[in-house]
């Protein structure tokens, strides 16, 4: 099995570098996070504009 | 408290702390102490990320703004799902490459000694700052409603805290942390079905909602900003009275939460170690970001139902009757004799106020018509503001003039009064579990900072790794210490989650900033790193002390202050060379 390389510390010591996984399906899941996230605002957005009831001056 | 609920709430500390305990084997070197040998697995690592943020405060704190105010703080996080996004594309890739301990070791492969050293001065002195505010407001709360002195919930806390975090490091923090999320969710779903169990006789979900809506205590969003005025004003056209309210004093609304809270929370998150720490502890790149996004889906909704729950306290109140005063000194002070007419007299008032409004609810509620519509509605509205109003007139009197507030006592009063055995015990365990946590988490940070970057940086260089990992030990039992007595020392009121989160902002946006300059600004060297995060720090505490500017967007200021800066400094430095 190839040995990770060695990178330098700042401080001297020589730890392995940990390999740098290929993109993959990550954008894909980083839109339906975001996705998701807007879904839950606007959700708010609506629950916020449904309940909202000013304040009547008597 | 019963015999019953102690035994519920010190059983479940106590398998809290073993839990920590039984993974000391695993922190013989500081790759173990500091990064759990980074193999700790995606979703532990996700909750300790959640568990580090959800403080006694936020339980505490954020129940007691909803029941005072309504919901909008939860507009703050809005930021946070993007900001876990940034952070798994730019930052995870950038700590995991080089296997580091801290995240200020990165800037001193980018910038050099001096910036690593800055900021990892900047974040021991402002987290402990930030660990000796929340050490307190748990324990002030915690001390009053249990009757003990201050010092021991103090002490207790920090001892629990500190035992654990010295003996097992990290893993032990993100193990207590699992636990800390599980009693937690736990105690907050059955205070829920308390809630719903004690309304739904009265008021149907559609009517509770109503009549919160009438009373101001939902609207989590607000899209509209109050102003549209973009140029500040200063604090001294502020105190003149002079000049028109700006879009930047606006504590919550939709954009300062989106863009305010994604700067906020990409610097608290990415670059408080208290926090990116958890990016260096899972297996691989992909399992830190799996627990960064895992807190992307859940948090929102977690502050959103922790708020309600807050709304809905304050519905209890409004249907059942409840106290005129909820902090326990200032309900000793009324009975005082020098009082005792005058509150008598305010009692009073306070019971037919408090009668006239659960009338004029329960009417909103039956009638044919939206509450919106009720023709009693503005009464109804009056009636809730007068109880308000009373409340307050009662704490000035008797309450400390400098700190009067009780915002942080009233989930603690309902939870004490109201809920069943054994569940006010696992509600004061998930209280006492969060501030143990926290802070705990806040002490191997802080140890981590103080150890690598500092002592081993620059003052042991060659010891043996046994000879770090007993003084990341010994540091962590000094923070712990240093915890105790500045949380003894303190003193103030008010929403203290906010206090943390302003004071944070004044520090988090540069450090950010220093971040983003090493990722944007190639040419950046070692001048532009150190100097530019100075000069940011600075602009960001001229702005604080002269202009009228609400604290999320001190975030955002210190930021892009210090990549200006860095780019404009960046211009008259020598070329960076390949290997830098």
């Amino acid at each position: 099995m190839a040995q990770a390389p060695l990178v330098p510390d700042h401080d001297g010591a020589k730890r392995p570098e940990e390999p740098q996984p290929p993109l993959g399906s990550w954008p894909k899941f980083y839109l339906l996070v975001a996705l998701v996230h807007v879904a839950v605002v606007a959700a708010l957005i609506v629950f916020s504009n449904a309940y909202r009831i000013p304040v009547v001056p008597r | 408290m019963r015999w019953i609920d102690w035994a519920v709430c010190i059983a479940f500390l106590l398998y809290m702390v073993w839990t920590g305990l039984r993974r000391g084997k695993d922190a013989k070197s500081l790759e173990g102490y500091y990064a759990g040998n980074r193999k700790i697995p995606w979703w532990a690592a996700g909750l300790s990320v959640m568990g580090t943020q959800i403080s006694a405060v936020t339980i505490l704190g954020l129940t007691s703004q909803a029941h005072e105010t309504d919901m909008g703080f939860v507009q703050t996080y809005f930021g946070l799902p993007f900001a876990m996004i940034v952070l798994s594309i730019f930052m995870v890739p950038m700590y995991r490459s080089r296997a580091l301990l801290t995240a200020y070791e990165f800037l001193e492969g980018r910038f050099g000694p001096a910036t690593r050293a800055l900021a990892s001065l900047g974040f021991l002195v402002f987290r402990c700052i930030a660990i000796g505010i929340g050490l307190y407001a748990a324990a002030v709360v915690l001390s009053q409603m249990l009757g003990m002195p201050m010092w021991t919930a103090v002490v207790m806390i920090a001892a629990l805290a500190t035992l654990y975090t010295v003996v097992a490091g990290v893993v032990g923090v993100v193990w207590s942390d699992v636990r800390q999320m599980a009693i937690i969710g736990l105690g907050l779903l059955a205070v829920l079905g308390i809630l719903l169990a004690h309304l739904l006789p009265h008021l149907s979900l559609r009517d509770m909602l109503e009549v919160c809506g009438a009373a101001g205590k939902l609207n989590p969003v607000s899209v509209q900003p109050e102003s549209v005025e973009f140029v500040p004003r200063t604090l001294a056209d502020v105190a003149a009275g002079v000049g028109e309210k700006s879009f930047w004093e606006q504590k919550y609304n939709l954009w300062a939460g989106l863009f305010g809270g994604l700067f906020l929370h990409m610097s608290y998150f990415g670059c408080d170690f208290s926090q990116a720490q958890r990016m260096l502890t899972s297996k691989t790149v992909h399992e830190s970001r799996l627990a960064l996004l895992l807190s992307a889906f859940a948090k929102v909704p977690l502050q959103a139902c922790i708020l309600f729950l807050g709304v809905l306290i304050w519905l209890f109140y409004a249907v059942e009757g409840g106290p005129m005063l909820f902090r326990p000194e200032q309900i000793r002070a009324a009975q005082e004799p020098q009082h005792a007419a005058r509150m008598a007299e305010m009692q009073q008032r306070y019971d037919q106020a408090t009668a006239h409004r659960r009338e004029l609810l329960l009417a909103l509620a039956a009638g044919p018509e939206d509450a919106a519509h009720h023709p009693r509605l503005a009464e109804y509205q009056a009636a809730v503001a007068d109880v308000a109003g009373i409340r307050k007139q009662a704490r000035q009197l008797v309450g400390d003039p400098k700190d009067d507030d009780d915002t942080n006592f009233i989930f603690c009063r309902f939870a004490f009064d109201h809920l069943p055995p054994v569940v006010l015990g696992l509600i004061i365990a998930a209280i006492f579990a969060a501030a143990i946590a926290s802070s705990a988490a806040e002490m191997n940070a802080l140890s981590a900072a103080t150890i690598v970057d500092l002592y081993r940086r620059w003052i042991a260089r060659r010891r043996d790794e046994r000879h770090y990992v007993f003084a990341g030990r010994v540091a962590t039992f000094l923070w712990g210490a240093f915890a105790a007595v500045s949380a003894m020392t303190l003193a103030g009121g008010g929403s203290v989650i906010e206090t943390i989160n302003r004071v944070g902002s004044l520090f988090y946006g540069s450090l950010l900033g220093v971040f983003a300059l090493a990722a944007l600004v190639r040419r950046a060297g070692a001048w532009a790193g150190a100097l530019s995060f100075v000069l940011g720090l600075c602009t960001v505490f001229a702005v604080h002390l002269t202009l009228k500017v609400e604290f999320l967007w001190y975030n955002v200021i210190g930021c892009v202050a210090v990549v200006v800066y860095g780019w404009l400094i960046s211009r008259f430095e020598p070329r960076r060379s390949a290997a830098a």
